[in-house]
């Protein structure tokens, strides 16, 4: 495997961490889609570390088999560059799906939790940027409190590595996310609805290995201050936001992350 | 538009209360339903519930008014509807449904308002009116209604209705709901709504 393939590989920010409408920009939250109703979302991620350039474009379609259980699949795309060299193409396919296995519902509020799953079947993207041999599982928990005034979500997931035909396993990573938002003024069924969020969002990555042996220079820990913006119109919705750097306790020489930017466009049908 | 004789006049008048009264929305008997739907926050949420009730198909898809206020949903029904599938669809849609109470539905000629929006709003004296000030003003309405209104709401003096929603709906291109209130006698002020969708 080249040392630009694991990488890429080593990279994949978006992969597995599925991303909803009212759900926090970067963290996860508890929304579904009504029953039978289709979603098709188109997003990127942005991420620059040093003279370090990464990009993640994915295309995503869910369906609502019940108003609380969704399921959907993903294709991402990224082009990375580092120490001068890039690579790009479509990476690994994400099947996941949300069950939201409870809800409260009241007078304009809502508070649920969902559990949260993703397979990436590596190999299913391009040979240059697929993880081939290797599977990684995704799961997380969330939790979310939605009024017309204010919003607010916690969740914890875990993806889970393993080790791919060229020997490398990239290292399983924990995620941590609390995130705030707040509707400034409530607003009426056909008018546009503007939510503005802040999160923390907590990253724990394992080392990575190759053939057994721990890679220096991998893994470590991150922390990141969010703000980001929610906009719906009916059936329509934007989020865009920022990752700002607040901590973080990187193994070896790595470039820390100057910043990650999300921009997502949303529909459902 | 000038108009070529008292009779020409007179026919115009005519065909023009007939095509407005064409043009208005006319619904039959029907019945009408209050939901109340605990759960939703936004238009997101309105929409999927709006969604999950237009597959019925008794129900008149214009007609369903969600108000994220008070958590109500109002709808019109061709034909009664059965609560347990009401509260089906409420739960497809990822909420509650509290309650539902349901009336006779008044014909009516009211604009749709559930799916439009206002676009403009006047009100003006009556008086105006009757010395022409208004004239510019509602050939400007005209113009802009003619290919966008798709409700038109006035309250004004009695039998003043042919005076202002001619020259506002003459040439449209597309059904426009109309609703006009006579105000008090007493009253001087005209209000114009157009909607639009």
């Amino acid at each position: 495997m080249t040392h630009l393939c694991r990488i890429v590989i080593l990279a994949m920010l978006l992969g597995g961490e599925f991303a909803w409408s009212h759900d926090p920009v970067f963290g996860q939250g508890p929304h579904t889609l009504f029953k039978g109703g289709i979603e098709l979302h188109a997003g990127g991620l942005r991420q620059e570390a040093g003279t370090d350039r990464e990009t993640e474009f994915g295309l995503a379609i869910r369906y609502g088999i019940t108003g609380d259980w969704t399921v959907g699949m993903e294709i991402p795309f990224l082009d990375v560059t580092e120490a001068g060299q890039s690579v790009g193409g479509r990476g690994d396919f994400v099947f996941g799906t949300k069950y939201r296995f409870w809800r409260q519902d009241s007078l304009g509020a809502q508070k649920s939790a969902a559990l949260i799953a993703a397979v990436i079947p590596g190999g299913t993207g391009d040979e240059e940027i697929g993880n081939k041999g290797a599977t990684d599982v995704y799961l997380a928990l969330s939790y979310g409190y939605e009024g017309r005034k204010w919003y607010r979500w916690a969740s914890i997931g875990y993806r889970a590595t393993n080790e791919n035909d060229a020997g490398l396993d990239r290292g399983d990573k924990l995620l941590i996310d609390l995130a705030g938002g707040i509707r400034f003024r409530p607003t009426g069924y056909l008018e546009p609805d503007w939510v503005w969020m802040l999160e923390l969002n907590g990253e724990f990555i394992d080392r990575a290995r190759q053939n057994g042996a721990g890679l220096a220079d991998t893994g470590g820990n991150l922390w990141f201050v969010s703000p980001g913006l929610m906009w719906t119109f009916r059936n329509y919705a934007i989020k865009i936001g920022v990752q700002i750097p607040l901590a973080n306790d990187l193994r070896g020489l790595q470039d820390s992350v100057d910043y990650r930017f999300k921009l997502e466009f949303e529909g459902h049908f | 538009m000038i108009l070529a004789s008292a009779s020409m006049h007179r026919l115009q008048i005519t065909l023009f209360a007939l095509l407005a009264m064409i043009g208005a929305e006319s619904v039959p008997d029907s019945l009408q339903y209050e939901l109340e739907v605990s759960g939703m926050v936004c238009a997101f949420c309105a929409y999927n519930v709006s969604r999950q009730l237009q597959s019925l198909d008794a129900v008149e898809p214009r007609s369903i008014d969600v108000d994220l206020t008070d958590g109500m949903v109002r709808l019109r029904s061709r034909a009664s509807l059965d609560e347990g599938i009401l509260a089906e669809r409420v739960t497809a849609a990822g909420f509650k449904l509290k309650s539902v109470s349901s009336s006779t539905a008044v014909p009516s000629s009211e604009p749709m308002r559930a799916t439009n929006r206002l676009l403009i709003r006047l009100e003006l004296e009556s008086d105006g009116l009757d010395r022409g000030d208004y004239d510019s003003l509602l050939e400007a309405l005209r113009v802009l209604s003619v290919k966008r209104a798709a409700a038109l709401r006035v309250n004004g003096p009695p039998g003043s209705e042919m005076r202002i929603l001619r020259p506002i709906l003459m040439g449209r291109e597309r059904p426009v709901d109309v609703e006009y209130a006579a105000a008090p006698v007493q009253s001087k002020s005209i209000l114009i709504e157009v909607f639009v969708r």
